[in-house]
């Protein structure tokens, strides 16, 4: 089942540049995808195109066969899809799991014991009950990236978009965050993951290759 | 809740940011509490000191509105103003009979000279040269009542005092004079009796019982016969406020004679056409409260009192004086108020625009997880109303606690200031001129017994103006913020910060 759809999409910067153009691919429920290529490929501006953060310039994107204009961002974002930003975009003063927290509580859905949840999720992404009590501020660039991780995983959205989620974490941690991820997509959920790293694009099972373009129309 | 929640804990992680937030908030809230009780019991004072007035009203012939009209006319205002006659006798009770009233009574003023068998008590500065008796100078009471004429006449070295009841010997009631000897003469009928001072009494060596005659002052060889009833004591302090200075006998409370009314008009009656002694009435009209003052000038215009008339109300005119100083701190107040607040704005509004730059991100990561503008907006509202309330809590409780020893300072401050305006203004002009409109006698007032006190409280309309102020300032310390918030969209933010 299609759980995201790209029809003929387009994407212009301000001053013109088309980054993407006529792009058509279908995102299915229960699978891992790579979007992968060069920088300046415009993997980003897809993350954010199809979170919602961005509105394309032309085409048009279905989220459950519902045009994503038509849908609120901000519930979007909030209930259905979970991104792990490449800079993470966690609030400082917060710590780890008061990070992971605020995403429930903005979340609004009927999770019983928040603070447990994230406790949970947090262990998952191993990160210790030591270091889920630290202002993010005071942890590290992998650190971090396991809580932008578990944030995302908590309000349990359908679809989790994840712009380079291995970028800071050792192999290890990346094999281990990869297991997460596909255990996520046997649950059905439809992983989408924007990256440079062989080993990621190697554990997906279907890879978006995104071409540079440079023409100005 | 978690709006409430996250704004709380950003409030306790962001300390120096919220304390000096809230350091700004309470000196806004803390002199603004100050202002607010002062101007809240200035207005109690005031209002509480005219509901327990009781005002008194007498009715004048307009002399301004004369003046005002010959200049319109372009008529000589000598002409104009001796056109108009003072109300007599029967007009002033007719106008006492308005259910306003209270009570009604009236001292009829004329003046006498001594004979060899009453000397009268000699007052300091009075050694002009001329005998008293030559002293050319208006009748008592001309400014207002009713005279018999309004020619120039003799002057007396007495002022004899014809009064209609007890009530009109308000010197006596005010506790200004005492019957110390004697009692007071009957009021109803022609008794020729009569009260003293005790100085003019001892001057002349009389006693309760004793006969004193005073003589018409146009023409000595007509006298009058007098039995002293009682014998009056007075404070020199009064003495020497009603002297006019020392230039006339007569106005010397010493020098006063007290009668009734029927005595001495029998006495005015019996003078010839050609001596005919100079006489006025002064009425008073009782009517307690400030609106009964109103219905009273209302009731008057109905009962046919020509506009050439005012009523007026020394009482009124002098407790309105005596707020003076009160008047001046509650202007300041007001001052302080709007110069806090605009002042505290403008701080405020710039240590927003100031702090946004931290407050950028976290906009751009709470909309990217999904939370409503207006719920990150009501967030930061939710925080600078939170840090405002602490402050002005904290504030109005110091205020609260300085407001009296500071308004009470500020009071004293404002009535010196004014004390030593006048007295700058006596020592000009040589003597009091006085600050205030002039007496029943055309005597120039000055008003010394100023509200002095404020007993300022904190009152439900006080409380709801802070908690105005607790509103105004959270929207002003958090406006920056929600503007940022409503304009921009969260991929900007986080791609300028990237």
């Amino acid at each position: 089942m299609n759980i995201l759809q790209i029809e003929n999409l387009e994407y212009r910067y301000g001053n013109g540049n088309k980054v993407i153009d006529g792009l058509n691919i279908s995102f299915e429920s229960g699978k891992m995808i790579a979007l992968t290529g060069r920088s300046g490929a415009g993997k980003t501006t897809l993350v954010s195109l199809l979170s919602g953060l961005t509105s394309p310039t032309g085409g048009k994107i279905l989220f459950d066969n519902q045009d994503l204009t038509a849908i609120d961002k901000y519930e979007l974002r909030s209930k259905k899809i979970g991104v792990i930003f490449q800079g993470y975009n966690l609030l400082p003063r917060l710590t780890a799991k008061e990070n992971v927290v605020l995403s429930m509580d903005v979340a609004g859905k009927k999770i019983e014991n928040r603070e447990q949840r994230a406790a949970e999720l947090l262990e998952k992404v191993h990160l210790s009950e030591n270091l889920q009590k630290r202002r993010v501020l005071k942890l590290s660039g992998g650190e971090q990236q396991r809580v932008a991780i578990a944030r995302a995983l908590s309000f349990d959205p359908q679809v989790i978009l994840a712009d380079e989620p291995t970028g800071n974490l050792d192999q290890a941690n990346t094999e281990e965050v990869l297991e997460i991820f596909r255990e996520l997509a046997r649950e059905g959920k439809c992983i989408i993951i924007a990256t440079h790293d062989p080993q990621v694009t190697d554990f997906c099972d279907q890879v978006v290759h995104l071409e540079k373009r440079h023409d100005i129309s | 809740m978690y709006i409430i929640k996250n704004a709380w804990r950003n409030l306790l992680r962001a300390k120096g940011r919220n304390i000096l937030i809230g350091l700004i908030v309470c000196i806004i809230a803390l002199s603004s509490c100050i202002a607010l009780i002062i101007m809240e019991s200035a207005d109690n004072t005031a209002k509480d000191g005219l509901s327990n007035l009781n005002i008194t009203a007498t009715i004048g012939v307009d002399r301004e509105k004369l003046m005002s009209d010959a200049t319109k006319n372009g008529t000589d205002p000598k002409d104009v103003m001796t056109s108009v006659d003072p109300l007599t006798l029967k007009e002033m009770k007719a106008y006492a009979a308005s259910d306003q009233v209270q009570d009604f009574y009236y001292t009829l003023t004329s003046s006498a000279s001594a004979t060899s068998s009453l000397d009268p008590v000699e007052t300091s500065g009075q050694s002009f040269g001329a005998p008293s008796s030559d002293n050319q100078n208006q009748g008592p009471g001309q400014q207002s009542g009713s005279t018999d004429s309004n020619k120039k006449f003799t002057m007396g070295d007495f002022t004899l005092l014809g009064v209609s009841s007890a009530n009109a010997m308000t010197s006596f009631s005010s506790g200004t004079y005492t019957i110390s000897d004697g009692a007071v003469f009957d009021f109803g009928a022609n008794n020729k009796e009569c009260v003293i001072s005790k100085e003019l009494a001892t001057l002349n060596s009389i006693k309760v019982g004793d006969k004193i005659k005073v003589a018409n002052p146009e023409d000595s060889s007509q006298t009058f016969t007098l039995k002293v009833n009682g014998i009056f004591t007075g404070s020199s302090d009064s003495a020497s406020n009603q002297q006019g200075g020392g230039f006339m006998a007569s106005m010397d409370p010493s020098n006063q004679i007290y009668t009734n009314y029927e005595t001495l008009k029998a006495i005015v009656a019996s003078t010839d056409t050609g001596s005919k002694m100079i006489s006025s009435v002064q009425e008073t009209y009782v009517l307690g409260s400030p609106d009964a003052y109103t219905a009273f000038k209302a009731d008057v215009a109905k009962l046919g009192l020509s506009d050439e008339y005012t009523v007026s109300s020394n009482d009124l005119t002098n407790y309105e004086n005596s707020l003076l100083p009160l008047t001046n701190l509650k202007k300041f107040a007001t001052v302080l108020l709007a110069l806090v607040l605009g002042i505290g704005g403008v701080l405020l509004t710039l240590f927003s625009i100031f702090i946004i730059r931290e407050r950028k991100y976290e906009v751009g990561v709470l909309t990217a997880i999904g939370m409503k503008k207006k719920n990150v907006a009501l967030q930061f509202l939710t925080e600078a109303f939170l840090v405002a309330l602490i402050g002005v809590i904290i504030g109005t409780g110091i205020g609260g606690a300085l407001s009296k020893p500071v308004a009470n300072t500020l009071l004293a401050d404002q009535i010196s200031s004014i004390q030593e305006q006048q007295t700058n203004q006596t020592a000009q002009f040589g003597r009091d001129v006085g600050g205030g409109p002039g007496g029943p006698g055309g005597q120039a007032t000055t008003v010394s017994n100023y509200i002095d006190t404020l007993s300022p409280t904190m009152d439900l309309s006080v409380v709801l103006s802070l908690a105005g102020i607790c509103i105004f300032l959270s929207l002003i310390a958090s406006v920056a913020a929600l503007v940022f918030v409503m304009r921009f969209e969260p991929m900007r933010i986080l791609s300028e910060r990237e």
